[in-house]
């Protein structure tokens, strides 16, 4: 679904994504591991399009996405979280994912046919969706009011709502009590059973463990090593590089 | 006084017009846009020029002269497709000079620092009275328009770009055609408010368009609320309250204007340090 071919960004003499190569299948659930710093976010902001890539290339569903603008990655079906939750703060949970679900609001004209106000079946999404991934709170909140895990079922459900083939979480579980690690663990064997394809960064080896398929990882830019956690988890190489970051 | 206060009343609602567009551009779409006056300067000459130069009917020299601004505003959207924040609000107030130093130094049309006189009012519009009504009939329809827009889909969108446009365009936003509409309908707008202005005092000079008008701008913006429509009406009036019976005091008309000023600041430090949205705001801006 997702190719990413000989991927490479500089930031002036650091090598952060160094001659990157890795698929993501569809229906699967793919991590990117790797210590800090070994250029994981790197990849998707070059894939998402925030950061411009130096050289390489990167197909989606058959689609050269290096030559799309950001935005129109997102709208051929990329969706994605960030590491530290980024929130339209100044807006209500509900306004949040009103914007994520609604697809035709730059269009000037719909102020004549529509409001602010989530029509009846788009706010029944949005219910649906936080009882979803466990978001228990008043949609009409200011989403700054939400607790550091809530912003992180929050995301989440904010990535859900935006249409979207694959999904692409960067570190969903970091910092969250193992409750909601549990829970966040949950919804994502969920979401796989109903045929999502989620490429996702994680520290939390037990974590991927439990949910991944496909483990690629990444040391000081470059891609370490890549295949299926049990195998990946025992490679020297793999094990070094974690140990050495310690 | 009956006769002032209907003087007063087209000012207020000039005012509520470049208050109305600073507020869209800057408090939904998060554009800190210092160049807004120059883009009512060029609505206020081009509305002048046109109509007592090339004798074209008001309403046409009025929708030109907005629609002129709006183009303008909207190609002064353009580098934010480069730059953000502070280096655009850099960017923009650069623009205030230029148009300042077109107008000033482009005597043969502007008339320079001289300015233009005797500019026409509309037929049916001549008196204080019946152009209050005028400016009343335009700035409500602006504010209803204004106010639908921002409570629609598309204000919604705007002010996902002013809260972070990384994660707009990872929703799919195209953030930059957001901002070249919201700057291209805020540079409308406040044409339109040049150009009443224009028509209604007469008279205009490039020093009518400085640094003095942009803090009306955007007092009226941030005492009222950002991103409130509502608000901002309501700031312009108070404004206007606090500010105008400083004309009857028993003090030197040379000091009148500054004291305003100065108290306009002060008001404007009050605010953001105490209640940063305004009155009836809803956002907070960077800062």
């Amino acid at each position: 679904m997702l190719t990413i071919s000989h991927l490479t960004k500089s930031f002036g003499g650091v090598k952060a994504v160094d001659d990157v190569s890795f698929d993501v299948a569809k229906n699967s659930i793919t991590a990117l591991v790797g210590p800090n710093g070994a250029g994981k976010t790197t990849v998707f902001q070059l894939v998402s399009g925030l950061m411009r890539a130096d050289a390489g290339a990167v197909t989606f569903e058959g689609q050269d996405l290096l030559r799309l603008a950001p935005w129109r990655r997102a709208r051929v079906g990329l969706s994605r979280t960030f590491q530290l939750s980024k929130l339209f703060k100044n807006l209500s949970i509900e306004d949040n994912l009103l914007l994520a679900l609604r697809e035709d609001d730059d269009k000037l004209w719909n102020m004549f046919l529509r409001g602010t106000g989530g029509e009846a079946m788009e706010k029944k999404k949005i219910h649906e969706m936080m009882d979803f991934v466990g978001l228990k709170k008043d949609p009409t909140t200011i989403v700054t009011d939400l607790s550091y895990g809530q912003q992180k079922l929050f995301d989440l459900a904010r990535a859900l709502l935006n249409r979207h083939t694959l999904l692409m979480l960067d570190e969903p579980v970091a910092g969250v009590n193992p409750i909601l690690r549990q829970q966040f663990k949950d919804v994502l064997r969920q979401l796989k059973a109903q045929g999502e394809t989620i490429l996702l960064i994680e520290h939390d080896m037990d974590f991927v463990r439990a949910v991944a398929d496909h483990v690629v990882v990444m040391d000081q830019g470059r891609l370490l090593a890549e295949g299926s956690p049990d195998r990946v988890f025992r490679d020297e190489k793999v094990l070094e590089a974690y140990l050495g970051s310690i | 006084m009956e006769v002032y206060l209907i003087h007063l009343g087209s000012l207020v609602c000039i005012y509520i017009l470049l208050s109305l567009s600073f507020n869209l551009v800057v408090g939904y779409t998060g554009l800190l846009n210092l160049g807004h006056v120059g883009l009512m300067a060029i609505g206020a000459y081009a509305s002048a020029l046109l109509m007592k130069l090339a004798g074209i009917p008001f309403g046409v020299a009025l929708m030109g002269a907005a629609t002129l601004s709006g183009l303008i505003g909207a190609l002064l959207a353009l580098p934010t497709k480069k730059i953000r924040g502070d280096y655009y609000a850099l960017v923009t107030l650069g623009f205030m000079f230029v148009v300042f130093a077109v107008l000033v130094n482009w005597e043969s049309l502007t008339r320079g620092t001289l300015g233009i006189p005797g500019i026409p009012r509309p037929e049916g519009f001549t008196t204080n009275t019946t152009f209050l009504l005028l400016s009343v009939g335009i700035t409500a329809v602006v504010f209803l328009f204004l106010d639908r827009l921002v409570h629609s889909p598309f204000g919604r969108a705007l002010e996902a770009v002013r809260d972070d446009e990384d994660v707009a365009q990872a929703l799919g936003k195209p953030v930059f055609k957001l901002k070249v509409i919201s700057m291209a309908i805020s540079g409308f707008v406040v044409g339109l408010a040049g150009a009443l202005l224009a028509h209604f005092v007469q008279f205009i000079s490039p020093g009518m368009f400085w640094m003095d008008l942009l803090v009306w701008a955007l007092a009226g913006m941030m005492i009222g609320g950002v991103a409130s429509m509502r608000g901002t009406v309501l700031g312009v009036v108070i404004l206007f309250g606090l500010l105008e019976p400083m004309r009857f005091l028993d003090i030197p008309s040379a000091y009148v204007g500054p004291l305003r000023l100065l108290i306009m600041l002060t008001l404007l430090l009050l605010i953001v340090l105490y209640k940063p949205r305004g009155i009836m705001g809803r956002a907070e801006l960077e800062g």
